[in-house]
């Protein structure tokens, strides 16, 4: 039997499946620009330093190796998938929460509200909420809730995938937490810890 | 009748072989219509003297319906009568036992006879506080009295667990009378008295903080159909009732009524209720209420007065505004309102309002001194014409003067009766058309047809803080229309403005009402006599005429986003072609170029104004980025000015691509500064 070169069949399962899943990196890059944004951090780029290690000669293997595999392998399918993260809706929508945001962030501090382990926003202990602003947070809550939820299908239609809305919401559930402020609360494994 | 179970020992006893001290008798159980003693012991004591004494003692009382849960227990009667068919105890001590209770020895007397027993305790302890309870049974009927003084309501709340409230402070005293016939109660009178109650629901959704409030409910029961009266007194403290926040103040908060309630029909029937809130509002009139499984109003009739509509605002509709559009509105002013509602929905409405004012912290509405009787109905035959005038109105930073409407509102349209004129920046807004109609769940649909008569610009520009523009603005506005998102014009907008005119096409919009409106326009510019347009321009004067277009203008929340637009020297344009040096200066600086630089050094400086031959620039406006052009390509770059006559002075931009910010900013400085340096 005629052996399929194993170089040779990576590449080919490599041509199928690239652009098929939904683009959990690319989402989480996306789910981080926004939230940083709606919470008003401004991101520190860094530009990523080149190894130094590699000899000139090696560096030309590499991209020698690099021209044969894009001969194979389509240069847009390799290319790193983006997340379109712009259509009227997402603007709206980060707006809205942006300026919500200045509401909210008090309430986060002071722990009467947490992040949930879906990413959603709950009340963490009505009763603990002084009642001059107990209908406040509650309104601000169930708003940011909805917008939150909008934003996610709104993502998933700016990309072509309605059906993508799910797994941005699940994207981005993990991204509220990991951007949450130090002292927020957040739900992990049922119950509620503080960052 | 009594019916005693006679385990009858008789002991006889002696401390003395000489004297008989004590004969007691254990008696077993007493039954009497649910009145159970258990245990009894009766004893006949000092003998030797005289009188003798009578003493009982019984482990156990048990109390007939509904009073089945309390029981008495180690009962020890000083003074003790046991007749026929009657026992009487007028001074005895014994210990109260229940589910959730139980007190310390408490005075104590009974005496029950064939047909009439009475039941009295008194000094009980509970949760810190005393509470004695007079109970008598005469044949069927019953009543009681509960008297409870400064209860602990923490203490309280250990009693009653697991409960759907929590109490973590305050005293509760309250006086309950209620009579009844077996297990039915048929009139109660309860008058309670809470001092400092703080308490709230698991869920959070009620909640009160050092509540105080007198509370006074009589009912009494017809078969079945409950007659209620109550009157209640909030005095002070703070109370949620979602979406509520209420504090007493001074003065203090009152909810009067009466009606009637039938659980077996799940329908109570208030037959008048009077609410109030000192000056913030008196609430009165009649409703009924349905909760068979949910609460409905079925229907209600009801009268509002408010002098302080700005307390009334922000205490009773604040709360509904909270993350919606209507957010940081608030009234102000006096208002007497009828309204009816049916099944949970208005049906109809009549207010009238003195001195209003709406102010909104977003500063998009303020009304000052509006003064109508506004009339509405969902009913989509009502035609009774409604008024609405003011002193003044303000849309954004827009100053409309003094007028009046007349319209008609009902079910969920609104619709002008006849032609307004509005006063607006030295001239007006004639509107000849003027329709609303709300849709549920999507924007309105609105119609508008009018014109705008001399409305001064420099007015114009003051109120928006822009650079200061001269002259007027006329122009006629055909039908406009917004329905299904969608803004479309029956013709074009021709406004005349600076000599010219400007005509504009394809107006659309999208979420015009939303916080993030979208907008599209063309729009065609001819023959504005830059003269005008600039003589009052910090910018320089310049004169000659400016012609050109705005294309595909698509702007968010106001911000433009993508256009293609062009402003520049007609080619027919035959008027005298002056720029300023200031001018020069200011059109250079837009590019970014040096011009200014090679301005101020050379001896053009000297020369006040310059001829031109044309002027213009142009902007292809796309991801945050202006691609820039000028009248004429240049080697490097492009002509924003190409000279004419002498001196003689050309403008060349060398910077094609500049960020639309950057942009705006540098215009901002440009209209900002006063005075141009030449060297």
């Amino acid at each position: 039997m005629r052996k399929i070169p194993v170089l040779g069949a990576l590449l080919l399962t490599a041509c199928v499946t690239i652009n098929i899943y939904f683009p959990a990196a690319a989402a989480e890059k996306a789910a981080d620009e926004i939230i940083k944004d709606i919470q008003g951090i401004t991101p520190q780029k860094t530009e990523p330093k080149p190894k130094a290690s590699l000899t000139d000669w090696q560096m030309t293997a590499f991209k020698l190796l690099d021209s044969a595999l894009n001969v194979v392998v389509s240069p847009a399918q390799a290319e790193e998938a983006n997340l379109n993260i712009d259509s009227p809706a997402i603007r709206q929508l980060r707006a809205t929460m942006e300026s919500r945001f200045a509401a909210l962030r008090p309430f986060y501090a002071a722990g009467f509200i947490g992040i949930q382990a879906d990413g959603f926003l709950a009340v963490r202990d009505a009763a603990s909420v002084p009642l001059k602003d107990r209908n406040q947070v509650n309104k601000l809550v169930a708003a940011e809730n909805a917008d939150r939820n909008s934003l996610y299908q709104a993502i998933a239609n700016a990309n072509g995938h309605p059906e993508w809305a799910t797994q941005i919401k699940s994207t981005f559930a993990a991204r509220w937490v990991s951007n949450a402020q130090a002292g927020w609360w957040y739900q992990s494994s049922g119950s509620w810890k503080q960052k | 009748m009594i019916r005693t179970i006679l385990a009858v020992v008789l002991v006889l006893s002696s401390l003395t072989a000489t004297a008989l001290d004590d004969v007691s008798l254990n008696v077993g159980t007493i039954e009497s219509r649910g009145w159970k003693l258990e245990g009894i012991q009766i004893a006949l004591t000092d003998l030797a003297n005289n009188p003798q004494k009578l003493t009982l003692t019984i482990n156990k009382l048990s109390l007939p319906l509904p009073f089945n849960d309390l029981n008495l227990i180690n009962i020890h009667c000083s003074s003790f009568t046991w007749q026929n068919n009657e026992l009487l105890c007028t001074q005895g001590r014994a210990h109260v036992r229940s589910k959730r209770w139980q007190s310390p020895a408490a005075n104590f007397s009974f005496h029950i006879r064939e047909k009439h027993s009475t039941l009295k305790l008194t000094d009980l302890q509970l949760a810190d506080g005393t509470v004695s309870i007079d109970a008598e049974e005469r044949g069927k009927q019953w009543q009681v009295q509960i008297n409870a003084k400064a209860v602990d309501s923490a203490l309280i709340q250990k009693l009653f667990q697991p409960a759907i409230f929590e109490l973590k402070g305050g005293r509760i005293s309250f006086k309950l009378n209620a009579s009844g016939s077996h297990a039915l109660i048929e009139d109660f009178t309860l008058t309670a008295e809470l001092n400092g109650l703080t308490v709230q629901t698991k869920d959070g959704r009620f909640a009160a903080e050092a509540l105080s409030l007198d509370t006074r409910v009589e009912a009494q029961n017809n078969k079945g159909l409950w007659q209620w009266q109550s009157h209640s007194r909030f005095n002070g403290g703070a109370l949620y009732i979602e979406p509520f926040y209420l504090e007493a103040d001074r003065q203090s908060i009152g909810l009067d009524a009466q009606g009637n309630w039938s659980d077996k029909n799940k329908r109570a029937e208030i037959k008048s209720a009077s609410y109030k809130h000192a000056t913030a509002l008196a609430l009165s009139g009649s409703a009924i209420v349905k909760y068979e499984k949910k609460v409905t109003l079925e229907k209600a009739d009801l009268t509002l007065h408010s002098d302080d509509l700005q307390k009334l605002s922000a205490l009773y509709l604040k709360p509904f505004f909270e993350q919606t559009a209507l957010e940081g509105l608030t009234f102000a002013g006096t208002i007497n309102a009828d309204f009816s509602i049916i099944q949970d929905s208005l049906t109809a409405l009549t207010a009238t309002v003195n001195k209003f004012a709406i102010r909104d912290t977003a500063e998009r509405i303020r009304v000052e001194n509006g003064v109508g009787t506004i009339y509405w109905s969902n009913d989509e035959i009502f035609n009774r014409p409604s008024t609405f005038a003011w002193r003044q109105l303000q849309l954004y930073a827009l100053p409309i003067g003094p007028s009046r409407l007349l319209f008609l509102s009902r079910a969920s349209s609104f619709r002008l009766l006849e032609k307004t004129h509005l006063p607006f920046l030295g001239g007006e807004i004639a509107i000849n058309l003027l329709g609303w109609q709300a849709k549920k769940q999507q924007d309105p649909e609105i119609y508008f047809a009018g014109s705008l008569n001399n409305i001064s610009l420099e007015q114009w520009s003051k109120a928006l803080n822009w650079t200061p523009l001269s002259g007027t603005i006329s122009g006629n506005i055909p039908r406009v229309e917004y329905s299904n998102k969608t803004l479309s014009l029956g013709g074009e907008i021709n406004i005349k403005v600076f000599d010219g005119d400007i005509k504009i096409t394809q107006l659309a919009s999208s979420g015009l009402f939303t916080d993030f409106p979208k907008f599209y326009s063309d729009m065609e510019i001819n023959n504005l006599d830059l003269d005008q347009l600039t003589g009052k321009f910090k910018f320089g004067g310049i004169t000659g005429k400016l012609s050109g277009f705005v294309r595909q203008l698509y702007m968010e929340n106001w911000h433009p986003v993508t256009f293609f637009a062009w402003l520049g020297t007609p080619d027919d344009d035959d008027s005298r072609h002056r720029i300023s040096q200031k001018a020069v200066k200011n059109i250079a600086s837009i590019g970014g170029g040096g011009a200014s630089d090679i301005l101020s050094r050379s001896f053009l400086s000297i020369f006040e104004t310059f001829g031109y031959d044309k002027i213009g620039l142009g902007c292809y406006l796309h991801d945050g980025v202006c691609q820039l052009m000028g009248v004429e390509a240049r080697p490097q770059g492009y002509a924003i000015i190409t000279g004419g006559g002498l001196p003689r002075i050309e403008v060349i931009g060398y910077n094609p691509r500049v960020d639309w910010n950057v942009l705006m900013e540098r215009l901002k400085r440009i209209s900002a500064s006063d005075e141009v340096i030449i060297k």
